[in-house]
């Protein structure tokens, strides 16, 4: 308990003094921040893409796809298919006995950013009668819903937010002519927020196009996804296999969170090397400047121990400081921004846990800056230090 | 250059300092030069951008058609004019995408990026069933030259009913920068014969290679108001456009890297700022003997500035050096070449930007201690 004591003494009069080297200081501060702030930045957008990603793809729905494809919109699935598809076990039953199975078509359509810029590619999707039942986290926010087999969009919340003309009453050219946007709908963050959504009969029929390209169903228990699998496995004919959703979307998002996590942490990686440099030479000089002190402490009767662990104590608390501007700086910055990634709108995310990883980042970059200085303040030769005042 | 070795010296006075100073500029710059070198790649891509080239789009999903080819190809301003049409499968296994790209013969003049030779485009005109590939393509899929290439289409099926098209590779080229998901380029008439007959004659894109650059935006007009009641209206995007579109459409390069780069300068600043005025502090006296030798103010000042300067623009260079070497391994990153990316170009343009930074945060942060020295009072300096 002593030695506690002790460090808890030294580390009080080090951080008293700290003023008088508030410069040196501030260049752990200042790196850590940077260092922290660019890691927790970056790690924002794979933390929103995943988040984005994980809200559409509920465990408790399937997606059927041709066997040829790997994501939505790829390949065929004739309707002759469709009706063989719906009539399957494991799919869930409406409160009138119908399955509750959609068969889905994906098309693009242009957006103009209101910010100016280039023309982006987003989805609009075409559902049956079923589309909204499976989704019943899908809200008109404004307006009202498409009406079966008219020409009507409505359109996501985030789309509305980031493209010109997506309001309410606005007119989308389409093959066929112009569909008016007649609401708008929230689903909660996931990736339909970003797409527009139609009849898919009646956008078939304008593309003149005759083939769905995936099925989207709500499972009945634990084992439809097993059972689902095996009738399929049964009737290869229809060449279409499945997957359970939130696995389907968790496969296709794998390349993209790589990408992101692997250049935050290369990034990251390299500026936390910076600033490693940084917090090693600041604490080197605050032990130089401060060697008679420190050998008037140990001639005192303070352990070797408790002046390094104050030494580091010094750094873990300067850099923690530095890491929470930085967050601070990148949550100010970023979070809650919308992001347009190919055909996704997301949200920039500074979750608690990328919080946590910042600073268990400083963390571990002030105990290796604070080391090698705390030994060398711990195995200060007392005597000579003394000798020369 | 003759007071060198005084520099030189006053750097080795604390040597655990310069180093680690050293250090820390080399970490800042290794990013500053993948940030900026990333940056210079996608600049390139526009700049490199033929003012000439306008690819024609369909509007909607769906297709052009030859017809649309053949019309376009009469009007006055088309230099040149070839059909693209592609269909996404896969070799063996549905993780191994293809998308193969059929060309017609106007490609070889309409798409000069191509990296075909006239050689190998007779040869794969004569051979219809053959393919060139990348050697990304090659080594993603394990395939040499002469090797079958059976690809299976998840879209459009063959006349006969199948969707296997049995193409083999004709030979493997260099991948080129702007396609880092690979190239499979295939024959377009082959195609067009062996496909459903409601599908013969659709085209994915045209290309078209006008005589005047200046006459992009009213050729584009032209076509778009040309087949904007037709059963497939087409989308003109000139190839400056395209190219911004490849540096911006997934992400923000510019944002990003410029970000990153400012965020390492200034990491660096403040280090750098507290060696050099730690540094000066510790040696005033030093200055004002070397100010009684007859140094002048200003000869002080450049004293204390390239004591700052030679960690910066060390850490620079060697910094750059390493950069350099991480591009060319993150170059065959499967990751990167899965969302196409292009790795950092680390031209000497882009080493140049670096040294101008590295100068630029030495004087800021010597500026100040620099000042300092230059207004010492020599006789209270020396009497400490």
């Amino acid at each position: 308990m002593a030695s506690l004591h002790q460090v808890l003494a030294v580390t009080a009069l080090n951080l008293r003094n700290l003023p008088s080297r508030r410069w040196a200081s501030l260049v752990i501060v200042a790196g850590m921040a940077a260092a922290i702030g660019v890691l927790v930045s970056i790690l924002s957008l794979a933390e929103g893409y995943v988040q984005m990603e994980r809200r559409t793809g509920d465990p408790g729905r399937a997606i059927i796809l041709p066997e040829t494809a790997d994501s939505e919109g790829l390949g065929a699935i004739s309707r002759g298919a469709i009706g063989d598809i719906v009539g399957m076990p494991g799919i869930a039953k409406d409160a009138d006995g119908s399955a509750l199975a959609d068969a889905e078509y994906i098309n693009t359509f242009h957006a103009d950013p209101k910010s100016g810029g280039i023309v982006r590619l987003l989805i609009l999707r075409g559902v049956g009668r079923k589309g909204i039942a499976i989704r019943p986290e899908l809200k008109i926010v404004a307006g009202r819903m498409f009406r079966p087999g008219a020409r009507e969009l409505i359109i996501g919340i985030a789309s509305q937010q980031q493209f010109r003309g997506l309001e309410i009453g606005d007119k989308v050219i389409m093959e066929d002519g112009e569909w008016p946007i007649v609401g708008s709908f929230a689903t909660g963050g996931d990736m339909l927020e970003g797409e527009m959504i139609g009849d898919a009969d009646t956008l078939m029929s304008a593309a003149r196009k005759n083939a769905f390209h995936s099925v989207t169903v709500r499972l009945a228990g634990p084992d439809s996804l097993q059972q689902l699998q095996r009738t399929l496995a049964a009737n290869s004919r229809l060449g279409v296999r499945v997957e359970r959703q939130s696995d389907y979307y968790e496969r296709t998002s794998q390349d993209t969170t790589i990408f992101f996590r692997g250049i935050a942490f290369a990034v990251g990686g390299i500026m936390a090397c910076g600033a490693l440099f940084g917090a090693l030479n600041t604490m080197y000089s605050a032990v130089d400047a401060r060697t008679r002190e420190i050998a008037t402490l140990r001639a005192m009767g303070f352990g070797g121990t408790s002046v390094a662990v104050s030494v580091i104590a010094e750094t873990v608390l300067l850099a923690l400081a530095g890491a929470l501007t930085g967050i601070a700086i990148a949550w100010a910055l970023f979070h809650g921004q919308r992001y347009a990634f190919a055909q996704t709108l997301f949200q920039l995310t500074v979750s608690p846990g990328l919080v946590g990883m910042g600073l268990a980042w400083a963390l571990a970059v002030a105990l290796l800056g604070g080391l090698l200085p705390a030994v060398r303040a711990a195995r200060l030769p007392v005597v000579d230090v003394l000798r020369a005042v | 250059m003759k007071y060198f070795p005084l520099v030189w010296t006053a750097l080795w006075r604390k040597p655990a300092r310069t180093i680690l100073t050293f250090l820390a500029a080399v970490a800042a710059f290794t990013l500053f030069g993948l940030a900026i070198g990333v940056n210079a790649t996608y600049a390139g891509f526009v700049a490199r951008a033929r003012a000439d080239q306008v690819y024609v789009n369909p509007r909607f999903e769906g297709a052009l058609t030859l017809a649309q080819r053949n019309r376009i190809a009469g009007m006055a301003d088309v230099r040149a004019i070839g059909v693209e049409d592609f269909f996404v499968g896969y070799y063996r296994d549905p993780k191994n995408m293809v998308v193969p790209g059929f060309m017609d013969h106007g490609m070889r003049e309409a798409a000069p990026e191509i990296p075909l030779t006239a050689a190998q485009w007779d040869q794969l005109e004569a051979d219809p069933s053959g393919v060139f590939i990348d050697n990304r393509t090659a080594a993603r899929l394990g395939l040499k030259r002469g090797d079958a290439m059976p690809v299976m289409s998840s879209g459009p099926s063959r006349r006969d009913g199948s969707k296997l098209w049995p193409f083999h590779v004709l030979g493997v080229v260099e991948n080129p920068p702007w396609a880092r998901g690979g190239l499979v380029m295939a024959n377009y008439d082959y195609y067009d014969r062996t496909r459903l007959l409601e599908q013969q004659g659709q085209v994915g894109q045209l290309f078209v290679l006008l005589k005047d650059p200046d006459h992009v935006s009213s050729f584009a007009s032209a076509v778009e108001q040309m087949f904007a009641n037709s059963a497939n209206p087409t989308w003109v995007v000139p190839d400056k456009m395209q190219a911004q579109v490849a540096g911006s459409y997934k992400f923000n390069i510019p944002l990003l890297t410029q970000g990153v780069s400012a965020a390492g300068l200034f990491m660096i600043l403040f280090l750098i700022a507290n060696a050099i005025a730690q540094s000066v502090r510790e040696r005033v006296a030093e200055f004002a003997v070397l100010k009684t030798l007859g140094f002048s103010d200003a000869g002080v000042m450049a004293l204390v500035f390239a004591e700052a300067a030679i960690p910066c623009l060390l850490g620079a260079l060697v910094g750059f050096a390493i950069a350099g070497v991480l591009a060319s391994k993150i170059a065959g990153l499967s990751a990167l070449q899965k969302m196409n990316v292009a790795p950092p170009t680390l031209s000497l343009g882009v080493l140049a930007i670096a040294f101008a930074f590295a100068a630029l945060v030495a004087f800021a942060s010597a500026a100040m201690p620099a000042w300092r020295m230059r207004r010492l009072d020599i006789a209270s300096a020396l009497r400490r």
